[in-house]
């Protein structure tokens, strides 16, 4: 066997392999521009949940405005907790991490979290209250299938924690 | 000035239509935002509830159905809106309910000089909004739209999604109260 | 009648809204009571004095303005907007490109018998094994590799797999995890769905 022109080819294919490099890290961007893409993206969640669970207008009537109320309760706590995250990855860099200031860190994203998921839950009562047996039938599969639609977009392996 | 039917303006917005949409905003704007105004008690809130209520409207036209009564819709986004903020802000700053057995005074307010009657007039015009603030919020959205808007009970009941029934004894309890915390500010003005 | 019930009566009538021969009944209540009267003119005066102020000189103007532009940011122009390379699909291709390549480079440079034209196709193992032991020597390009079959494997997942992972969306982190790109990427598809959006 030729090693020089087995070298050869392995270079070769880390050249190309190089091209199609993983997938980028999660990149901040402009704050602004990214809380513009949740609105859009929350707008377009409405409008494809009164589609599929065939809202009627007293139903919208009430429903929207506390789920537009309780997605910018959502997008301020996602932004908090993205500038927390920040604070954390680079007081983890720094040699050595402040225990306590890490600490306090981990504390708040964990909150942000957990407040994040009472929202959830907030919208869930809120269309207790307003959607029919079946529409809330069709709330749980509408929503599974939107997730599943949102990673099918991403063409992310879909994976449970560790996700990159 | 667009001057078709507002059924007409209705659809031609389902489709997307946003000049016949923005037709709809000049003709129900200022009743929106006396709506938020009531409910919010201030007018800066007001004004970005007024906003939200039309967004709102946007967004949700495409589920109105040609026939039912816009305006319905609309005000019942409206108070929907407002209950929403409310709540939002009860849960931020804990308020203390509407103390229904308060009579008198307003708790932290000097009691008014002798006034002229022009003075006691006014100060009872600033007292009234400020005691139809401090009702309970069910009963100062009946009260925004039967005493500020002109609905009937009825036409009130459509938009709350309550009964005539309800919104008639809402009114009735939310007067009471008024008139118990607003009583000192009625003997100043009387003639 | 009682001064309770009159007084509800005193309510509805201020609305408008009295049942018919209330009014009779109430006004008989009302002569012989001092205190519905005072509490009728309590009420009245109440009713005279709410109004809500009157909007500034020019506020509507500005309130329709101001409304234009939100709206406007609601139905974006419609632009063409490029959808980045999905991940996985970046990875298969790789990956083919890695076999087709590797296939080609091993034909040429690895020695081999004067041809004897028995075979119309060349054996898949006599490519696959040196590849295999190409990639087995490099445990960057190894563990690439493994990934792209592990997903090539899940997207063969049975729904109920896939409904699973694709639950993990519904966690706040994931959110954070996505670039700008990722997130525009994804409001971009459900545009295209909705017909609220897409190219031109």
């Amino acid at each position: 066997m030729n090693t020089n022109r087995l070298t050869g080819v392995g270079l070769a294919l880390a050249l190309i392999l190089g091209a199609f490099s993983a997938a980028p890290a999660a990149q901040a961007g402009d704050p602004q521009n990214r809380a513009r893409l949740r609105e859009r993206l929350s707008d377009l969640y409405l409008v494809k949940m009164t589609s599929a669970l065939e809202l009627t207008e007293d139903q919208t009537a009430k429903l929207y405005p506390v789920l537009t109320r309780v997605e910018k309760d959502k997008a301020a706590l996602q932004r908090d907790m993205a500038l927390d995250l920040r604070d954390l990855r680079t007081e983890l860099a720094k040699t050595p991490p402040g225990d306590k200031e890490v600490l306090r860190l981990v504390d708040r994203i964990r909150q942000a979290r957990r407040a994040l998921r009472e929202k959830d839950e907030e919208v869930e009562a809120a269309l207790d209250k307003v959607l029919t047996p079946v529409q809330k039938g069709r709330f749980i599969v509408f929503t599974v299938e939107f997730l599943r639609n949102i990673g099918e977009n991403l063409g992310r392996p879909r994976r449970g924690p560790g996700i990159y | 000035m667009d001057e078709r039917p507002e059924a007409s303006l209705v659809e031609d917005a389902r489709q997307g239509g946003q000049e016949a949409f923005a037709e709809l905003v000049r003709r129900h704007e200022r009743r929106v935002r006396g709506i938020a105004l009531r409910m919010a008690g201030n007018a800066a809130d007001a004004d970005d509830l007024a906003q939200e209520v039309f967004l709102t409207a946007w967004k949700a036209v495409g589920s109105f159905r040609s026939g039912s009564s816009f305006y319905t819709w609309l005000y019942r986004i409206a108070v929907n809106t407002s209950l929403s903020f409310l709540k939002k802000k009860s849960r931020e700053r804990n308020r203390a309910p509407f103390d229904e057995n308060l009579s008198g005074a307003v708790p932290g307010r000097a009691a008014p000089p002798g006034p002229e009657r022009r003075s006691a007039l006014n100060e009872l015009t600033a007292r009234i909004d400020e005691a139809v603030a401090a009702l309970p919020a069910h009963f100062r959205a009946s009260f925004a739209l039967v005493v500020d808007q002109g609905l009937s009970h009825a036409a009130a009941a459509r938009v709350l999604g309550c009964s005539e029934n309800t919104v008639s004894w809402r009114m009735h309890k939310a007067r009471k109260l008024l008139q118990a915390r607003l009583k000192p500010f009625l003997e100043e003005a009387r003639p | 009648m009682r001064c309770q019930t009159a007084r509800k009566r005193i309510s509805d009538e201020l609305d408008g809204g009295l049942p018919a021969g209330g009014g009779v009944r109430l006004e008989a209540h009302l002569r012989t009571c001092r205190a519905c009267r005072a509490y009728r003119e309590d009420l009245e005066r109440i009713q005279a004095g709410t109004r809500l102020p009157e909007a500034p000189a020019g506020y509507w103007a500005a309130f329709e303005r101001k409304l234009e532009a939100r709206l406007a940011a609601e139905n974006p122009g419609r632009k063409r907007v490029e959808v980045p390379f999905a991940a996985r699909r970046r990875w298969a291709w790789a990956a083919a490109a890695v076999l087709v390549l590797a296939g080609f480079s091993l034909w040429y440079v690895l020695p081999r018998p004067v041809p004897v034209m028995t075979e119309a196709w060349i054996p898949y193992d006599d490519i696959l094994d040196p590849i295999v032991r190409a990639v087995e020597s490099d445990p960057e390009l190894a563990g690439r590799i493994d990934r792209e079959l592990q997903a090539s494997i899940e997207e063969m997942s049975p729904v109920a797999e896939a409904d699973a992972a694709g639950l993990s969306a519904a966690d706040p982190f994931f959110w954070e995890s996505l670039s700008d790109d990722e997130l525009r990427a994804i409001v971009t598809a459900l545009e295209k769905e909705s017909g609220l959006g897409g190219p031109q």
